[in-house]
């Protein structure tokens, strides 16, 4: 009796009613709640969830493994920073030292590489899914931008990532990106240097390369998942098919 | 007796982060990437692209940089951008449309790439 009274109140129905309807005939599911760890794992859903969507299935919890994938990364990155050393000679041997003298480096590395591309997946995906599910409509929109922006950070910074492998192949990748964007008119060959520095054709590892990798793409991807999250509270996440 | 489907959502989450964990795990032990050539061994003849720049590197093969690597890719950005205001402004079915077009444009550049520099020129 008692878990039949819980599923009436704790699970909400849909979003489509008015503001001032839900706030009279129904109560938000983190109050429900009785410990502050449910509190604070409800707090990033939004206030009031159709019962609908309330399946694993449906989601495919999709946008949460994205940043389990990105909290990886960051961690794991934050390891292989204490033995990275950027530069066109220097970044491919630290590589080669984090993967065969560091200890457990090969394993850090294999688990940045892999969260990297999973990461990929999963952000795609998710994307598919919100589109399937109309997830986008009003009043969703600015949420959807927020998201096309986090799908460009991220193979942005899947590219940086390649970059600093500092291979023959990521100096080809960074001498190709650096012809690319003197291409824009005016702006282009500014472009290049602020993007990627001075690439030599034998290795794309920079040191400017190395900051936006480790610092500013990382941090500007941060706050607009922070973002992303706020939004889906306030505006509502998945809809219901 | 029933369960709080929010309580059970949660549950299932828990499980797929540590599905999600275990293969990132297991990958990471089985499977370690390539680093590529040394810029110090003679220079390779033909670079390959990562898989996921995989269509920017066809359509460079066949397009003019400024078309291939800067005029495609921004209209396909834009395109996904442009998504929800599709829908409100010509119907749900052309937000889907629109998406779908650009999503499998990538998606047969992806299998191409693949095809042909990942297999063919590897035979």
């Amino acid at each position: 009796m008692k878990d039949s009274k819980e599923t009436e109140t704790s699970v909400q129905r849909p979003i489509l009613m008015s503001d001032h309807d839900q706030k009279e005939k129904l109560s938000p599911v983190h109050k429900l709640e009785g410990n502050s760890r449910n509190n604070f794992i409800n707090h990033v859903r939004p206030r009031f969830i159709s019962e609908r969507v309330l399946s694993v299935f449906y989601t495919f919890c999709l946008g949460g493994l994205s940043f389990l994938a990105f909290l990886m990364l960051g961690i794991t990155g934050i390891l292989l920073m204490f033995h990275y050393q950027p530069g066109a000679s220097s970044g491919y041997s630290s590589v080669l030292t984090i993967g065969s003298v560091i200890p457990y480096g090969y394993i850090i590395r294999n688990l940045h590489y892999w969260s990297a591309q999973i990461m990929i997946v999963t952000v795609n995906l998710h994307m598919v899914r919100v589109v399937w599910t109309h997830s986008y409509k009003p009043p969703r929109q600015l949420n959807w931008l927020v998201g096309v922006g986090l799908l460009v950070l991220v193979l942005v910074l899947d590219f940086t990532g390649y970059l600093l492998v500092g291979s023959q192949e990521s100096g080809a990748a960074a001498t190709v990106a650096a012809n690319l964007l003197k291409q824009i008119p005016g702006l282009g060959t500014a472009l290049a240097q602020i993007a990627l520095g001075e690439p030599s054709a034998l290795s794309g590892s920079t040191l400017v390369v190395y900051v936006w990798h480790c610092a500013v793409l990382p941090l500007a991807m941060l706050w607009l998942q922070l973002y992303h999250f706020w939004r889906i509270r306030r505006d509502g996440g998945v809809r219901p098919l | 007796m029933a369960r709080s489907p929010i309580n059970n959502l949660k549950e299932n989450e828990g499980i797929a982060a540590l599905i999600f964990l275990i293969l990132c795990t297991l990958l990471a032990f089985k499977i370690s990437p390539g680093v590529g050539t040394s810029n110090l061994a003679p220079a390779v003849p033909h670079a390959t692209a990562p898989w996921i720049f995989g269509p920017f590197q066809v359509l460079l093969l066949y397009l003019p940089p400024w078309l291939g690597a800067l005029a495609v890719p921004a209209l396909i950005i834009i395109g996904l951008a442009g998504v929800p205001w599709a829908a409100h402004y010509w119907g749900d079915k052309w937000g889907m449309r629109i998406f779908s077009a650009l999503f499998s444009l990538v998606l047969i550049l992806l299998f191409w790439f693949m095809v042909k520099e990942l297999w063919w020129t590897r035979l």
